[in-house]
């Protein structure tokens, strides 16, 4: 039978080993699984490309909050020094590049490293203390030694046999639906 | 021919525990465990050390409130000698400050991935090195409470900074910097806290865990976000180190004072500081293995490495020590000449320049020893040498330049109060608080890194196998392998 | 507040400062954060407390002016307008003489004290002395009301109990009433105690002061028949000869001798310089052990032992004889018999003397040898024989009667009084100001002899030793509270007007007097109607108001001088003066000095004067026992090591000093220290040199035993508070010097120093409107400190104590620099006034992280200390380090009294900020306002600093360059001007004149 759009389940697979998981994973995504994330103690940029991701677009941020930030930081001081209040100091120019250099760059980083750091947990949509995957019993060992799978689009009751077999052909220790009860 | 020499190599190589790290701690549980049980044990050792550096930090917040409420006066300080110890000590802490980040963020970026046991000791070494650093411009200042004029805001008398003066760099360096480190610290932490969060023994601990860990789950999206921005930062952070000793060392140079105004400056204090700072990470770590029985974690591989890093570092600091000489010398300004020539090596203050000199340069001359790099004793006496002497050099480079400038008429002898004792010792006293703070209730090695580690050596070890028979010991170590790999 | 009330509160006030130690502790003049541990916060904070209720009562008094009418000077405007402070012209008395005077007045206060352009005595110019003695006006330690025993009384009651004494109740003859008043020159005085003589004919009235310059007195007596005192016209003088005499720095004509001389000495150079002509250069000798500043500026300084310099003068005046044959006829046989005792091996070498003679031959009637004011009557004799033999007398010299009353004569010697003492004979003592018990000669036992006496009263500014040693005591006004008179060393009536109303129930000595004389004519004892009466009297019955204001508001009475005399010399008189004064002392001699700073100790509690440094050691806070580093090796002591000094079975400690220059075999001790009165400050400050000092030897004695107090098995050490720690150059060009002939030879040898330095930055226009520049001529500069207290005053500068200077604290915007140069056996020292140099390119200001201090158009480096939040990077940048850093609040403590000193125009700093020299700012900001309000431009001369107001020698020019036609660009333009550290291209606003100096080509390789 066909599940309706609204509920159609989602699946978790567990593995003791991040082999095992790369091999569930790779099989997956040949037989047609789109839907699919993975969840493991330490980060594993082997299996990134079976996720199917888009490339990120956090660098361009980043490298645009940082020019807006030297461009504001050399900004500042011409402003200030220059524009705003011109004093006789010492009978240096009132614009001395060089000497703003220094701050500029530091204004660079500084705009850069905050883009990079909200710009991370924005895009993962982090802080989110609560997530369905945490309701799954004996989840918590993912981020200690237990590498899972997520997989969802499951469409069918076949779908759904067809992925417990593929996960237990690769050394799934279990395989169960998210949000609803295990059927 | 080349045979016995490749296998005696071998056999040294295994004299250290080669790569993988964490060999015989179990499978991962148990090393998770391992790695995290200081933080659900509780022991007397650390209440004592604890206490004892609270005492400490005590007597800085008794030397500072004491400055604020009487005025410099309090310290030793006099006209020539405007600038001393408040100012020794922010320079040395902040270059102290510089090791955390280069080891992380700079190893990173050479793939150096055994960096991966140590760096987030180095890191809150850095962070708690710059929250002293911090405290001394202000406390230094006539008037602290009006620090915040040296940051540019729309004031109605339209007062601004002077950004031709290197101070308000300073500030701009040193915020940067400290904003940077934290986030990066943070960031690295993330995922360690979420383990803590499910491994924590007990509902209040896991939710206090919990809530630092932000809900992270170790989702594939997230890997990848986390690995694209930690890289970024890593970069943004490695020239941010380079550029914030150079700023501290043009508040000397910018002056025409003699032993001041030099332009080798930046790269001299750069190194200088790394230097220092490599030599506290060891001071720390050597007793936090210890303690800790981290031995297959923090292998001996890392401290002949850290140490291999101090003399390379040290050697550097002997080439601008020769060479700043050497310049003066060579300028034939009598005023140079006198400073470098006279007023160091046999003013007033000539045996503190003598000691820090032959400390700086020769301690790390042990280096070229491997039995030495690895001795863990010397190790430790060695990084408290250079540790302390690089407080000195810093001394030398402030007191004895402005003790005896250009009309002699105005020369004067610079002799520390109690006051000035008490802040710097009492620095070290609130660098230990946060320090041991630290120890207790954050993961201090970094748990998931160390995973990855072993699991990335321990497959390449098998590719070795597969490949072809009995693999070259280097390729134990697997640290050529890039950390990006498998990117798209 | 009603007098009732004032003294009601005085009453309990009394009570409150009579328990002792509350005394001590009621007030302090500096914060004691500066001279104390933390732990001193809570006393000061209660001290604070007491200083505040102690000064509140005379603080209304104080904005008050005086009852009686008191004239400004004339050149200001009569009527006041807040802020604009007034002018009054007064005098102030040192050892007898006048200075005139001209003290500024902010709404009836008294702030600075600046010379009198139209006295003889000062010309404009204000000395050490008179530029502190504002400050002394305000002294918290100054004594308050009047007391017997430990009861405190009223003036009143004093003056009642005055009537009781024996001898001196009605119809007492005056038997057994004795007086010791100072040494004086007033009219005023001299009619008071003609009444006194006339109405107590058997009453003894004595005059005493430590310095009293009787040799002159004494030689001339025995020379021309009478008291005369040589007077100099050194604006005439080619070459002059000094011995052992400071005639520029110290001594009651010294402002106006170092004015001619330098005036002198300029035009000599500046002809050179093309900027003006001018006679030819003159030369100064100078014979003398101790460095003073005359010596410093000398062509030739001739390092002898004071007991020798007689020798010396001898040695000159036979070769002078000699190469005046038959000139000097009946002279000739007489001094060749006076000489023959004295010129025993003489101690300078031959060529010298004979240089030396035959230039002063050379320039007979143009040349001056003056002796030393407290050297003996013998030297004073053979100065006058030679400037008689040479024929200056009548030109450059010539004499005039001694205005002091009763000069050198019996009545100015203690000894009678003491014999009376002892015998019982003395009923009652009056002493007026002075402080006999602390500086009378030891030998007279003085404060033993006072307990014989039963009545005894004091009146003087402090409760010091004599005070304490009386039983009545009753405090003095200060002279800018008082009415008086007193004559200038030339004998100019000079007047004294008060600028504020006494601040406590304080009378002057001449009142005093006046209760003994009786009512006079008009029968008030008020010093303003005595005065007046001794006018009418003077003016001969017809005295009209409007002379008296007149001379009032000018502060002195023309044509009073005394008139020029050439007496014919006694030779006959020579022999006997000369006879045994050639004491040559084998082993160490011990001179003993007037203090630049404290003088004889009358000055010691002022706080400006203490931290001053001396002119030639430049310590601070002390005086030392200054001997040669010769002999400092013989004895095996050095710098800081107490020495304990005996001479005829009195011993004394006080700690050694090396000074490069001193004669050897010779100790100089400066006096006014080691006091033990109620002068908090001065108490326990240096050694009292006075327990050696003795009636026959008050200036060099000994020999003297020296050996270095042990405690324990190390030696006892002091530390010295020395403002300068280094005096050798390094081989730094920082001072530049010549002789006159190398000069003309190569008057661009300072061109390398001059020119502008290249610069990578577009230089900045200061061709606009005023632009203020200095120059300082080191050719002129004695070292004198004058400009040091003027700045002190005129600027609010705190003073910051021992301590502070022990750790190169001290405050001064304005410092002289001492170096000494050539050989070190045989050095010469040169002064370099230090202030903020004004760079236009400031390598302070581009340092400062918040604009503190930025360039002004008009060229100044200016400090906005609101602005400061110090972080000190300017002082660390500074080269010159002239800029001065408030380590702690140095103004919060300071008891009120000693906040009415400060000048309203000036900020007083906060702690935590720095400051520096600021051009005056403030003068010249007001004359800018004055000159817009009159739409003319700033006029030449019209701007003043302190420091070149107060300059003796006017070695510092200020104005602006833009002016054409002005000083300052003359100044300028000198070939000889350079700056200082000109090879880092501050380019400063103050310039240096090189000292070129005139040495006797005969005299080549010579010292």
């Amino acid at each position: 039978m066909l599940f309706s759009r609204r509920e159609r389940p989602r699946f978790l697979a567990e593995f003791a080993t991040p082999e095992e998981m790369s091999r569930a994973l790779e099989a997956l995504r040949a037989a047609g699984y789109r839907e699919l994330e993975t969840y493991t103690p330490f980060d594993m940029p082997r299996t990134t490309p079976s996720l199917g991701l888009r490339r990120p677009w956090l660098p361009w941020i980043i490298a645009v909050a940082g020019l807006s930030g030297g461009i504001v930081a050399y900004w500042i001081q011409w402003f200030a020094n220059a524009w705003d209040y011109p004093l006789n100091v010492g009978g240096r120019p009132v614009n001395p590049v060089p000497a703003f250099i220094p701050a500029t760059f530091e204004g660079t980083v500084l705009a850069a490293a905050l883009a990079a750091f909200f710009g991370l947990f924005i895009s993962l949509r982090l802080p989110a203390l609560w997530h369905p995957v945490f309701d799954v019993e004996g989840f918590e060992r993912a981020t200690v030694d237990r590498f899972w799978i997520e997989v969802g689009g499951v469409q069918s009751d076949l779908d759904a046999r067809e992925l417990r077999r593929i996960a237990n052909e690769a050394g799934a220790l279990r395989v169960v639906p998210i949000g609803m009860e295990a059927a | 021919m080349a045979e016995p020499a490749r296998v005696a190599n071998a056999r040294e190589l295994q004299e250290l525990e080669p790569y993988p790290v964490a060999r015989g701690l179990g499978d991962d549980a148990a090393l998770t465990d391992r790695l995290l049980s200081p933080l659900w044990t509780r022991s007397r050792v650390w209440w004592i050390l604890f206490a004892i550096s609270g005492l400490l930090a005590l007597l800085f917040v008794v030397s500072a409130t004491y400055t604020i409420a009487v005025g410099i006066g309090a310290w030793g300080n006099n006209i020539p000698v405007a600038w001393a110890f408040a100012i020794t000590d922010f320079v040395w802490w902040i270059g102290i400050g510089h090791a955390g980040t280069f080891i992380s963020a700079f190893l990173i970026l050479l793939g150096q991935r055994w960096r991966a046991s140590v760096n987030r000791l180095a890191e809150a070494m850095t962070l708690f090195a710059l929250v002293n650093a911090g405290m001394f411009p202000i406390l230094h200042l006539g008037r602290p409470w009006f620090f915040y004029w040296l940051v540019p805001y729309p004031a109605t008398m339209k007062m601004w900074p002077n950004f031709r003066s290197a101070l308000p760099w300073d500030v701009a360096a040193i915020a940067t910097y400290f904003t940077v480190s934290l986030l990066f610290w943070y960031t690295g932490l993330v995922p360690d806290l979420a383990t803590a969060r499910d491994r924590a023994p007990g509902r209040v601990r896991r939710m206090v865990y919990g809530a630092f860990a932000l809900g992270w789950r170790g989702a594939g999206r997230q890997w990848r976000q986390y690995r694209v921005a930690y890289l970024i930062l890593a970069g943004l952070a490695t020239p941010l180190v380079i550029s914030v000793h150079s700023v501290v060392s043009l508040d000397f140079s910018i002056a025409q004072l003699p032993g001041w105004h030099s332009t080798i400056f930046p790269p001299y204090f750069v190194v200088g500081a790394i230097y220092s700072g490599l030599a506290m990470v060891l001071m720390l770590m050597l007793p936090v293995r210890r303690v800790f029985h981290l031995e297959d974690v923090i292998t001996r591989q890392h401290l002949d490495k850290i140490a291999k890093l101090i003399l390379a570092t040290g050697l550097m600091l002997a080439y601008s020590y020769m060479c700043e000489t050497f310049i003066a010398w060579y300028s034939g300004d009598q005023f140079e000449r006198y400073t470098y020539l006279f007023a160091r090596p046999q003013g007033p203050y000539a045996w503190i320049y003598w000691a820090m000199t032959a400390a700086n340069i020769l301690t790390p001359q042990l280096f070229w020893f491997r039995r030495l790099r690895t001795n863990v004793v010397v190790l430790f006496v060695a990084s408290v040498l250079i540790w302390a002497a690089m407080w000195a050099e810093r001394f030398v480079i402030i007191v004895t330049s402005l003790n005896r400038d250009f009309l002699p008429s105005s020369w004067h002898f610079y002799a520390p109060s109690w006051v000035d004792w008490g802040l710097l010792i009492g620095s070290i006293g609130v660098f230990f608080v946060l320090f041991f703070a630290f120890l207790r209730w954050v993961p201090f090695v970094p748990v998931s890194e160390v995973k990855r580690l072993r699991f990335e050596t321990r497959r390449e070890a098998k590719l070795e196998e597969a490949r072809g028979g009995h693999a070259p010991p280097e390729a134990r170590d697997a640290s050529h392998i890039r950390l990006t790999e498998g990117e798209e | 507040m009603s007098d009732e009330l004032r003294h009601g509160y005085w009453r309990s006030l009394a009570d409150l400062l009579g328990a002792a130690g509350l005394r001590e502790d009621a007030l302090r003049e500096f914060p004691a954060g500066v001279d104390e541990s933390p732990g001193g916060m809570s006393r000061r904070a209660f001290m604070k407390l007491l200083g505040a209720s102690a000064a509140l009562a005379g603080l209304d008094a104080c904005t008050r002016a005086p009852a009686e009418k008191i004239l400004p000077y004339g050149r200001q405007a009569p009527e006041l307008t807040p802020g604009i402070p007034l002018h009054y012209a007064t005098s102030m008395v040192v050892g007898g003489y006048a200075t005139g005077l001209l003290v500024e007045s902010h709404e009836g206060r008294p702030t600075k004290v600046e010379g009198n352009p139209e006295h003889p005595a000062s010309l404009g110019a204000a000395g050490v002395y008179e530029q502190a003695s504002v400050l002394q006006l305000y002294d918290p330690y100054r004594a308050r009301n009047a007391r017997e025993g430990r009861t405190p009384k009223r003036w009143d009651d004093f003056a009642r109990a005055l009537g009781t004494m024996p001898g001196v109740q009605t119809g007492a003859s005056g038997a057994g009433l004795h007086f010791i008043l100072r040494p004086t020159s007033s009219p005023l005085t001299a009619t008071l105690v003609a009444r006194i003589r006339e109405r107590y004919p058997d009453a003894q009235i004595h005059f005493y002061a430590p310095f009293d310059g009787r040799s002159g007195a004494a030689s001339s007596r025995a020379l021309f028949g009478s008291a005369l005192l040589a007077q100099h016209d050194f604006s005439r003088a080619r070459v002059v000869l000094a011995l052992d005499s400071d005639f520029m720095a110290s001594g009651p004509f010294s402002l106006r001798y170092a004015r001619d001389f330098a005036g002198r000495r300029h035009s000599g150079i500046s002809r050179v310089s093309g900027t003006a002509p001018g006679p030819d250069m003159n030369r100064l000798y100078a014979v003398e052990g101790m460095w003073s500043p005359t010596g410093t500026l000398a062509d030739h300084r001739l390092r002898v032992r004071s007991g020798e310099v007689a020798s010396v003068a001898a040695a000159v005046l036979g070769t002078v004889m000699k190469l005046r044959e038959g000139s000097a006829g009946s002279a000739a046989e007489a001094v060749d018999g006076a000489l023959a005792p004295v010129a025993v091996d003489a101690p300078a070498p031959r060529a010298w003397v004979d240089a030396v003679a035959r230039d002063l031959v050379d320039a007979a009637g143009s040349g001056i040898v003056i002796a030393g004011h407290e050297q003996t009557p013998a030297l004073h004799a053979l100065a006058s024989a030679l400037n008689q033999v040479l024929g200056n007398v009548g030109h450059t010299v010539w004499y005039g009667a001694s205005p002091i009353i009763e000069h050198g004569e019996s009545s100015h010697d203690l000894a009678p009084l003491l014999d009376a003492m002892r015998a019982g004979e003395v009923q009652t003592l009056v002493i007026a100001g002075g402080n006999p018990v602390y500086d009378a000669p030891a030998d007279l036992g003085f404060a033993q002899a006072m307990k014989s006496v039963r009545h005894t009263a004091y009146v003087g500014m402090y409760e010091n030793e004599t005070a304490a040693a009386c039983r009545w005591f009753a405090p003095e006004s200060h002279y800018l509270e008082s009415w008086g008179d007193a004559r200038a060393y030339d004998g100019t009536i000079s007047l004294v007007q008060p600028l504020i109303a006494p601040l406590y129930d304080t009378r002057t000595a001449d009142e005093l007097l006046a209760v003994f004389a009786g009512p006079d004519g008009a029968g008030g004892t008020g010093a303003h109607s005595l005065l007046r009466e001794s006018w009418r009297d003077r003016a001969g019955g017809t005295f009209e108001e409007r002379g008296w204001e007149a001379i009032v508001g000018r502060g002195l009475v023309p044509d009073t001088q005394a008139e020029r005399l050439s007496p014919s010399l006694r030779w006959s008189a020579l022999p006997s003066l000369l006879a045994g004064s050639a004491r040559r002392t084998d082993g160490i001699e011990i001179v003993f000095e007037r203090d630049p700073r404290v003088y004889d100790g009358s000055f010691a509690n002022n706080v400006w004067l203490q931290e001053l440094p001396d002119p030639a050691t430049k310590v601070t806070w002390d005086n030392a026992a200054v001997m040669s580093p010769a002999t400092a090796a013989k004895l095996g002591v050095s710098t800081g090591d107490v020495v304990k000094i005996s001479l005829r079975g009195r011993g004394l400690r006080a700690p050694a000093f090396e000074l490069p220059g001193h004669a050897d075999d010779a100790i100089t001790l400066r006096l006014g220290y080691g006091r033990d009165g109620a002068e908090e400050v001065a108490r326990g400050v240096g050694a009292n040199g006075y327990l050696l000092r003795t009636r026959e030897a008050p200036h060099v004695d000994g020999p003297v035993q020296v050996e270095r107090v042990l405690d324990g098995g190390s030696a006892e050490r002091h530390e010295l508070a020395t403002t300068q720690m280094h005096w050798r150059l390094h081989g730094r060009e920082i001072i530049r010097q010549t002789t006159i002939d190398e000069y003309r030879r190569d008057p661009d040898f300072t061109s390398a120093q001059s020119a502008r330095q290249p610069s990578l930055y577009e230089p900045h226009d200061y061709a606009k409107g005023d632009q203020w520049a200095m120059t300082i001529d080191l050719s002129k500069c004695t070292g004198c400190g004058a400009c040091m207290v003027a700045c002190q005053a005129e600027n609010n500068i705190p003073v910051v104590g021992r301590e502070g200077v022990l750790n190169s604290r001290e405050m001064h915007w304005l410092r002289i620099d001492r170096y000494f140069t050539g050989r070190e056996d045989e050095p010469e020292a040169v002064m370099q006034p230090m202030l903020c140099q004004h760079c236009e390119k400031a390598p302070c200001e581009y340092v400062c992280p918040v604009n503190a201090t930025v360039h002004s158009r008009d060229g100044l480096n200016e400090m906005v200390y609101n602005r400061c939040v110090g972080t000190r990077f300017c002082s660390n940048n500074c080269p010159y380090k002239v800029r001065r850093f408030n380590w702690f609040d140095y103004n919060r403590e300071i008891a009120e009294t000693v906040e009415m000193v400060k000048n309203p125009d000036v900020t007083v700093r906060e702690r935590g900020v720095m400051e520096k020299c600021s051009f005056c700012v403030q003068r010249i900001r007001r004359a800018q306002t004055a000159a817009e309000l009159e739409g003319r431009g700033v006029e030449d001369g019209e701007v003043v600093t302190a420091c070149q107001q107060a300059c003796p020698t006017q070695a510092i020019v200020f104005g602006s360059y833009t002016d054409p036609d002005s000083n300052i660009v003359r100044s300028l333009l000198e070939k000889r001007s350079y700056t200082v550290l000109h090879e880092l291209g501050t380019s400063p606003r103050v310039r240096y004149l090189a000292r070129i100096t005139n040495p006797n080509p005969a005299l080549e390789g010579e010292a």
